[in-house]
């Protein structure tokens, strides 16, 4: 993770504050900073999104392609998660330095979409055992600036919401073989329900509190910190603890409380700005990289 | 709780009376700034095609017959006499390596230090020794510019003892052309903060000491909780005062 020299002096500021529940800049223990959140910013994708959160800047696409079925789910499409840590984002990332985490946060994201409610795999399926829709989700890391996870998590449910995925029929010959057909209309497409697609919340241990959305300065302070992955309805699907600190099981409880009443929220106001970017329609105007 | 969320919204794009109601002539790289041969071409300029072209996005500036064009995002050019505040990066043999936000890093010679007690004798080989002990990476400092070197970097000094390492409190970066160069840039503001004003863009933003420490000269960080008011009052002053000097950058 990108990580940024701080004195021992600013790091017990920071301590300090956190205690008293007052950080670096102004916001409260549970608050969020600032989002902005634009889905459709690359054409040439089936679905795509762009958060900014702070300094943190994340692109993510989704393309759907069709292949066969895993063997052990013939009725079921599949997701695969790739993350590029550009150099863009820091220096640090430069060349191999940042396949480490992204390969941590693939392996984190492919996680908390392992179970059945999350995304409905089925309505990927074209035909049992033959043909199914596997959608390539593409995370892009553009700039660092703290809380990459969550960021991460709110891009791909966004994405995942602007996906479209063309209607496919499969025509059958006399001699057996099959053909599939396009819909006549482009935009005829399927959808898919994103109403239980978890996301991410990071909290940081600092001293005995622990902070929702912490910066690259409170993340230096900080020696452990909890993943935890929540639905909109509060239901925990993944939790992972990172940093060499250790975590005290009562914290452990108290932070995974934080996580699920800040997750419901977090979950409430994506819903309401997506479908508020829905309802300008097709006429809005796109901001995208040179607004 | 507070979360915000909201769709991006595309930058108003400035106007160009904007340019004329405040007198300044901005230009981008590749504007032509004259077509008169007759001045002298200064930082930010080139000739090309019989005419005078900005090379960087600025104002242009004009002294008699020389032309120049102030960037309005650079790094740090040091001056003689300015003020810094500066993060060390490297501790080397006779001197600290300051990362001030400029193309070269800073240098910070053991000669040009303090020593505690405000002692006046050669640094020596003790003395080099115990370096780390003064100034360790990561530690921020406040110090003069002294002189600078021919490829642009800048040596610093902190023999005065408003100068040396930093204690608690918070650094806000902005743009170096942002910080105006005034008399003193050391300032205290009356709801109980300080700030020091780094020419380089680095501002130091720290809960009023209620007494100067006279003989440590800035080496001895306080790291206790400050309760010169009630914790969370200082804090939240100091919080709003970064608040707003990021509002009037960005």
């Amino acid at each position: 993770m990108a990580s940024v020299a701080l004195s021992e002096a600013e790091k017990v500021y920071i301590v300090h504050g956190v205690q008293e529940d007052l950080r670096v800049d102004g916001r409260s223990c549970e608050d969020y900073r600032c989002m902005e959140v634009e889905t459709d910013v690359v054409s040439n994708t089936s679905g795509s999104a762009r958060v900014k959160l702070g300094h943190t800047d994340i692109l993510v696409g989704v393309k759907a392609e069709m292949g066969t079925p895993k063997l052990e789910k013939p009725n079921e499409g599949y997701l695969e998660f790739f993350v590029d840590c550009s150099a863009n984002a820091t220096p640090e990332f430069e060349g191999r330095g940042g396949d480490d985490l992204g390969a941590e946060i693939a392996n984190t994201l492919y996680g908390i979409f392992n179970n059945k409610s999350s995304v409905d795999l089925r309505s990927l399926c074209i035909s049992p055992r033959e043909h199914c829709w596997i959608l390539y989700v593409d995370v892009l890391l553009l700039e660092c600036g703290g809380n990459l996870f969550d960021a991460i998590s709110i891009a791909v449910k966004a994405a995942l919401f602007n996906t479209r995925i063309p209607k496919v029929r499969v025509l059958e010959d006399e001699e057996g073989s099959k053909d599939i057909e396009l819909f006549d209309d482009p935009y005829d497409c399927i959808r898919l329900s994103v109403d239980n697609v978890p996301c991410i919340v990071t909290l940081c241990k600092i001293g005995y509190r622990h902070v929702v959305d912490a910066t690259l300065q409170e993340e230096a302070c900080s020696l452990a910190s909890l993943l935890v992955s929540v639905t909109s309805m509060g239901v925990v699907t993944c939790m992972r603890k990172v940093g060499k600190g250790s975590l005290d099981p009562e914290s452990i409880f108290e932070m995974m409380e934080t996580g699920k009443r800040v997750g419901k929220v977090l979950h409430a106001s994506l819903q309401s700005v997506l479908h508020k970017e829905e309802s300008l329609g097709p006429k809005r105007q796109k901001v995208g990289f040179l607004g | 709780m507070a979360m915000e969320m909201r769709l991006p919204v595309a930058r108003k794009p400035l106007s160009e009376s904007l340019g004329r109601e405040t007198k300044k002539h901005l230009v981008v790289p590749g504007d032509t700034i004259t077509t008169d041969t007759g001045f002298m071409r200064g930082h930010g300029t080139y000739m090309g095609e019989e005419k005078l072209i900005a090379s960087v996005a600025g104002s242009v500036e004009r002294v008699n017959k020389l032309i120049c064009v102030k960037a309005l995002k650079t790094r740090y050019n040091g001056e003689v006499g300015d003020i810094v505040v500066g993060r060390i990066t490297e501790v080397q043999q006779k001197r600290w390596k300051v990362e001030t936000n400029s193309r070269l890093d800073s240098v910070l010679l053991l000669s040009s230090m303090n020593l505690p007690g405000g002692e006046l004798r050669r640094r020596s080989a003790e003395d080099e020794l115990a370096m780390r002990g003064f100034l360790q990476e990561g530690d921020l400092i406040s110090a003069e510019v002294q002189a600078v070197f021919s490829d642009g970097a800048v040596s610093l000094h902190t023999r005065s003892l408003k100068y040396g390492k930093l204690g608690q409190g918070v650094l806000v970066q902005v743009s170096p052309s942002l910080v105006k160069r005034q008399k003193t840039h050391f300032h205290d503001l009356p709801c109980g903060a300080s700030v020091i004003l780094g020419n380089n863009g680095f501002i130091w933003i720290y809960p009023t000491p209620e007494h100067k420490e006279e003989e440590a000269g800035g080496f001895i960080a306080n790291l206790e909780i400050k309760d010169i008011l009630k914790p969370e009052i200082m804090e939240e002053i100091v919080m709003e005062t970064r608040q707003r000097l990021l509002e009037q950058e960005g």
